[in-house]
């Protein structure tokens, strides 16, 4: 007979065997007892079994087919300042990571609480269907909400700067024409792009109304602190 | 932490939220016996979680996160239906309907049944440790319970559900020893 009298093994000690939640020492004790006695053996596989039947009875349970909640950052990532250095890094390398952090939340309003009814729309790429996309939906914007008192900011940079650069813009007379058009609605090229083009020799001409005297990224986080609404291009197709 | 470590770490935390939901789901279910309240359970903690997951300080707990925001969903849906009631209270829920002795029903149901009609305490902490293999010490943080208290919910709800599910066979004879002091 061992040192541990099997009248030792209450329950609940059981219970931690099977669970893996004993000491080595205990284990070890429990695993030498069952050996020799076959009552404790069935002791503990009457309640392992519990493991078995709960995987049977749940394993193939499965929750219907939902999507992800969207998320709502709180307003104190704005707050503490994160959301400005994420912003100023996505912006400043020009790598999208902003639309990446964006993309991931599956919305792209940052700010808590944000009014629709002022947006400010982020471009950072040179694709021309980007282009499009956004004059598309500034324009569709303001037509809908023409009586609303809706204010709307196009803010350019990196690649985006095309758009708004006399040399390279395809849609040079459409710009214009939103701008002639609608009192409410800015296009701002980003001080800091203009300032490498230039750098780089690249004549950086905008059209006519198109604003400059900021960096992007300032004018964005000053925005969304005063609670516009936060879209970046890539997101449009979404709407 | 670098910004872009930051992003990263955000990203993959996010995912791993994602990826939960049928984790959490077989575990509401087994709180709740009920699919659809079980989807909503997990679309709420899902949703706060996304919400909340900057508030996660050690990103190593994420999982025992995940089910203490599910728990208080739980706790809260439970108040909000029965305001007066004892959340600790030990009684079952509800008597085994006759069907549940006498039908041979095949082992999911049967399994679902018998857990139904555990204690709602015990469902609590038998579904985490038998289904998700949390440790008690884990369990004990996710209910905010002693874990001395988790272990003999667990065992009483082990007991409970070979009672209901064997009914034919009695338990070996419990013995009753001293308390147990051979934890981890």
């Amino acid at each position: 007979m061992s040192t541990m009298d099997k009248e030792t093994w209450d329950d609940l000690t059981l219970t931690a065997y099977i669970d893996g939640e004993l000491d080595d020492a205990t284990h070890n004790a429990v695993l030498s007892a069952m050996e020799y006695d076959k009552a404790l053996s069935e002791r503990v596989c009457r309640l392992r079994r519990t493991k078995d039947w709960m995987h049977a009875g749940y394993s193939s349970a499965l929750p219907p087919q939902r999507t992800l909640p969207k998320q709502h950052p709180s307003a104190r990532l704005l707050r503490n300042g994160l959301a400005a250095s994420f912003i100023a890094l996505a912006i400043g390398i020009g790598s999208g990571l902003l639309g990446y952090v964006c993309a991931e939340r599956g919305a792209t309003t940052l700010a808590e609480n944000a009014d629709p009814n002022r947006i400010v729309l982020h471009i950072d790429d040179s694709d021309p269907q980007h282009f499009g996309q956004l004059l598309d939906y500034t324009e569709a914007f303001l037509q809908e909400h023409r009586d609303s008192g809706v204010q709307v900011e196009v803010v350019a940079n990196a690649g985006g700067l095309d758009l708004l650069r006399v040399d390279s813009s395809p849609y040079e007379q459409r710009v214009k024409t939103l701008t002639e058009n609608y009192t409410n609605v800015q296009f701002i090229a980003c001080m800091n792009a203009i300032r490498n083009l230039t750098a780089a020799g690249i004549d950086a001409t905008l059209i006519d109304d198109v604003h400059t005297g900021e960096t992007a990224v300032d004018h964005i986080v000053k925005r969304m602190n005063q609670g516009w609404t936060y879209r970046k291009v890539d997101s449009l197709s979404d709407i | 932490m670098g910004l872009i470590s930051c992003i990263n770490s955000g990203a993959v935390l996010r995912r791993r939220i994602a990826t939960s939901r049928e984790r959490l789901y077989r575990v509401a279910l087994a709180w709740c016996g009920d699919g659809m309240l079980a989807d909503d359970l997990v679309q709420e903690t899902l949703s706060l979680a996304l919400q909340k997951v900057h508030q996660l300080r050690d990103k190593e707990r994420l999982n025992a996160w995940l089910y203490s925001i599910l728990n208080n969903r739980w706790k809260q849906y439970l108040r909000s239906r029965r305001p007066h009631e004892d959340l600790d209270d030990e009684r079952p829920c509800e008597k085994p309907g006759p069907d549940l002795m006498v039908d041979r029903l095949e082992i999911v149901s049967r399994v679902r049944a018998a857990v139904a009609v555990l204690p709602l305490e015990q469902r609590r902490v038998l579904a985490l440790v038998d289904l998700e293999g949390f440790s008690y010490n884990d369990v004990a943080e996710i209910l905010e319970i002693p874990t001395g208290t988790v272990m003999s919910r667990l065992h009483r709800a082990r007991k409970g559900l070979v009672k209901l599910l064997e009914p034919d066979e009695t338990m070996p004879t419990e013995v009753t020893g001293p308390s147990l002091r051979r934890v981890k």
